[in-house]
């Protein structure tokens, strides 16, 4: 969605004014953001993305009713079922089923079915983002987490699944509260109580949230950007024409491509969502700093990390069922997330499994430790190593994300093949090629993000910090200096959004 | 973190802010946001009519002077790098044996290229002979032909006609080192070109040089002028022999008419729009012959949307006839990436097996399509034998 379009730009003031005069109404705020949501939906997607969210609203929206209004515990879980397995069944459909478009066709061809299947399946706009709230919803109200004075009513409910904020990309906004999804402050926030609230919303830290918003632009349109185009791409498209050093940037490059494209793109939404008293789940928390996979999943993409933990893992049985079946839980869950990111295909499969592989050894290695009597005796269970000193810790982390950037590098391939050509060219190039000319500053400039990341992921914080002790009246002026800034070094156009296909 | 301010004065310096952003943006960001609304609605800029006032206006001359200051900056951000790397190179990673090698392939570059022009001049010398020898043998069939009036004498000089007219087009995509490949295009070559580059480097021993930038076109020159850029580009590298150029998914807009700065613009199909359209296809095709380069031209395959097929359809028809008339070649992807009715196809059967060859967006291409372009234009090619690179 064009959420970063000089349109946008223009047009965000003047729906804040209209958002804003009416604060004493929060229910014709609702109205607003519904409004304006499928507005730009049907703008920015299509026509057919509008319908489909407002069918799959529709669809919801009846299940609960129908759910909440059965006596029996069995038809309560009957229309779960149901509700469920069709959102499960229509995010399959829009996902993998273009891949059997055309054989699909010619069997019609050939019945004499003549019938034009073009254009037709491709996924629609935001399609899995809603998907996600909507069994979240739909799980909530089966519990009796929502009851029926609770309900959203139909509007609500469409502004909720299909927000323009997040529905491209998350961060998923649960209706409900979930563990470890809290907003900027650690609060929980989940979106109903914001939705059903009577009290009038304010803006919530304006300076902070601009700084967010700023920042958020810096990530996806300058870092990510100029990543690609001088660390990334050109080596990935030709890895046995460059030194290893060359390829070590560009496979750690492409890592940290990914992280300030999507946590780039979260930090925006969050930022705007506080303009509008709106506070939305924090999606990544410094994740290039996690000692091991586990703690990297507790701080990247957390709301999609959460959802498949409480929708999939959890009702799997979760770690209650005994040590093994522990691990196959947790290969499942890690393959369908993986599956999930991609289309139809074996590698986005694969990078799940591999993630939850590490995992399971990451389990294994901590029952085994548990087994040295002085270590059981501390009564801690977990973090080992990483527990044994900072140089230790720092090894952990280093391990970590070479782990994890080992793991991205199956997302930008096309066949396996190239992620041998890849690594054959990381051992191999070593001697007699030249490094590239980017390749030894950008190598020194990761080193040094990484030793200030713990204070630089607070940056937002501290500039709003740093931007009180200036003149109310100057403080737009600096704001607008760091937003040229951006502009100025960004790579012309209007950035694509990598994980808007997943 | 919460402002300690009421909530409606927060509100109200919040939305000044918010406003004043949007204000500094116009004014600072005039140029750029311009030609965007040109390219995007293909109208006159609204706001264009500010221009007449020099305080308005002085936001132009700031932004091009922030753009140069950046330029600069990270120009000599670039020079210290490359400085950084080639100590690291010569103190580190390459040995003796490696200048040696390089210093040798230098020199024999260089005799190929000296090899490669004397070759060139001869084959000119003996093209003019030819082409002398077939007009005098034209002139004088010709006469034959009127004179004795044989039907049967007349093919066979339309087909000797044809016969040169085929070897100059087998001569036309003659590419070998040191001979150089320009690429050119919009975000679609943007996809092409790196495996372009990588087989011809890798394969053949053949340098390449890929200037392709998304969003660009022939019909928004103030935005991206791509004949000054070829023609530039041509001069400072004289070792470019042959253009592959990819233009056209960025142009069925109403443009700007050349002729009348800020008056109306030329509606999209309409025959004052082809005359400058095909105008700046002729403009780069005779220039870069004019410095002895070939240009083959990669048309736009069929698109999913069906206007903007449509679209394609026309002014495909446009450039093929427009390059074909100035003696270039024309490679049509649409008869590449057959769709069931010729029209737009996301996958097709390559060797047995249904391959996806275009993006989710139904413009760009997949990886695979990608791939499969960049062979097909390969094949165009006349290459030397491969030679095994590393």
């Amino acid at each position: 969605m064009g959420l970063i379009s000089i349109e946008f730009g223009l047009g965000f003031p003047i729906f804040f004014l209209l958002y804003w005069v009416f604060r004493p109404r929060p229910d014709i705020q609702n109205i607003l953001l519904t409004l304006a949501s499928l507005l730009l939906l049907g703008y920015y997607g299509s026509g057919r993305a509008l319908a489909c969210v407002v069918i799959f609203t529709v669809l919801v929206y009846l299940l609960t009713k129908a759910m909440q209004a059965s006596p029996s515990a069995r038809a309560r879980k009957a229309w779960l079922v149901t509700g469920v397995g069709l959102a499960v069944l229509n995010l399959a459909f829009w996902k993998y089923a273009e891949h059997w478009r055309g054989p699909f066709a010619e069997l019609l061809a050939q019945r004499g079915l003549d019938v034009d299947l073009q254009n037709q399946w491709l996924l629609p706009l935001g399609l899995s983002y809603y998907t996600f709230q909507g069994i979240s919803y739909l799980v909530a109200c089966y519990r009796g987490d929502i009851d029926v004075p609770r309900r959203l009513s139909l509007v609500d409910l469409l502004g909720h699944f299909g927000l323009f904020l997040t529905v491209t990309a998350g961060p998923i906004h649960r209706a409900t509260p979930a563990k470890h999804l809290t907003d900027y402050n650690d609060a929980p926030c989940s979106a109903l109580d914001q939705i059903k609230t009577r009290e009038p919303r304010h803006i919530i830290a304006p300076t902070f949230a601009l700084c967010l918003i700023l920042t958020g632009l810096a990530k996806k349109w300058w870092l990510s950007g100029w990543l690609a185009s001088h660390v990334v791409t050109p080596v990935f498209a030709n890895p046995s024409q460059y030194h290893s050093l060359d390829i070590f940037a560009a496979i750690q490059g492409f890592t940290l491509q990914l992280f300030f494209d999507f946590s780039g793109y979260s930090d925006l939404v969050v930022g705007m969502a506080l303009l509008l008293g709106l506070r939305l789940p924090v999606n990544f928390r410094a994740p290039l700093l996690a000692h091991n996979l586990r703690e990297f999943w507790n701080r990247w993409h957390i709301s999609l990390s959460t959802w498949i933990r409480d929708h999939i893992y959890l009702p799997m049985g979760g770690s209650r069922k005994g040590f093994v079946r522990t691990q196959i839980n947790l290969l499942v869950a890690m393959g369908l997330s993986g599956a999930w990111h991609g289309g139809y295909g074996w590698k986005f499969a694969l990078w799940g499994l591999l993630h939850g592989a590490g995992l399971v050894l990451l389990n294994i290695g901590d029952r085994l430790l548990a087994l040295i009597p002085g270590w059981r005796g501390s009564g801690r269970k977990r973090d080992f190593i990483a527990s044994l000193g900072l140089p230790a810790r720092v090894l952990s982390v280093f391990v970590t994300v070479q782990f994890v950037c080992f793991c991205f590098v199956l997302f930008p391939i096309q066949d396996l093949n190239e992620v041998t050509q890849i690594y054959s060219a990381l051992v191999h190039n070593f001697h007699d090629i030249r490094i590239g000319p980017w390749t030894l500053p950008v190598l020194m400039a990761m080193l040094l993000l990484w030793l200030a990341y713990p204070k630089l992921r607070r940056l937002p914080e501290t500039c709003a910090a740093a931007l009180a002790h200036f003149p109310a009246l100057l403080r737009p002026a600096l704001i607008f200096a760091g937003f040229v800034l951006v502009v100025l070094l960004a790579p012309s156009g209007i950035p694509g959004f990598m994980y808007a296909n997943f | 973190m919460a402002s300690p301010r009421t909530p409606s004065l927060s509100t109200l310096s919040t939305l000044v802010s918010l406003v004043f952003l949007a204000l500094a943006s116009l004014w600072l960001m005039q140029s750029p946001i311009g030609i965007y609304y040109q390219q995007t609605y293909h109208r006159v800029y609204p706001l264009a009519v500010l221009e007449e006032s020099e305080i308005w206006k002085s936001g132009q001359q700031i932004w091009a002077g922030l753009n140069g200051a950046i330029d600069d900056a990270s120009k000599s951000l670039d020079a210290d790098s490359v400085k950084l790397t080639d100590d690291a190179n010569q103190k580190f990673v390459l040995t003796e044996d490696f200048y040696r090698r390089e210093h040798q392939a230098k020199l024999e570059e260089e005799n190929q290229r000296r090899a490669a022009a004397e070759l060139l001049a001869r084959q000119k010398q003996e093209a003019d002979t030819n082409r002398l020898a077939a007009e005098a043998r034209q002139r004088q069939e010709q006469a034959e032909q009127e004179a004795a009036q044989d039907a049967r004498s007349r093919a066979l000089a339309l087909e000797a006609q044809q016969r040169a007219e085929e070897q100059r087009r087998a001569n036309y995509l003659i590419i070998a080192p040191p001979s150089k490949v320009f690429m050119a295009g919009d975000s679609l070559m943007q996809g092409i070109a790196p495996y372009l580059l990588r087989t011809l480097k890798t394969q053949y021993g053949i340098e390449g040089i890929d200037l392709s930038k998304q969003s660009t076109g022939l019909s928004y020159p103030s935005s991206f002028n791509w004949p000054e850029t070829i023609s530039r580009t041509i001069l400072k590298d004289p070792g470019i022999r042959l253009l592959v150029i990819m233009l056209g998914p960025n142009d069925p807009w109403d443009m700007p008419d050349p002729a009348i700065k800020g008056g109306k613009f030329l509606r999209f199909k309409t025959p004052e729009w082809e005359t400058v359209y095909r105008q700046r296809i002729a403009g780069i095709i005779q220039s870069n012959a004019a410095h002895g380069v070939s240009t083959l031209w990669i048309g736009a395959p069929g698109m999913k949307a069906s206007k903007l097929d449509g679209q394609m359809i026309w002014l495909m028809q446009i450039v093929q006839d427009e390059v074909e008339k100035q003696g270039a070649v024309f490679v049509d992807t649409r008869k590449l990436l057959p769709g069931d009715n010729v029209g737009y196809s996301d996958s097709i059967i390559l060797d047995g097996k249904n391959t996806k060859m275009r993006s989710g967006d139904g413009i760009h291409f997949s990886v695979a399509g990608q791939k499969y372009l960049a062979q097909q234009i390969l094949d165009k090619l006349h290459l030397p034998p491969p030679v095994s690179a590393q």
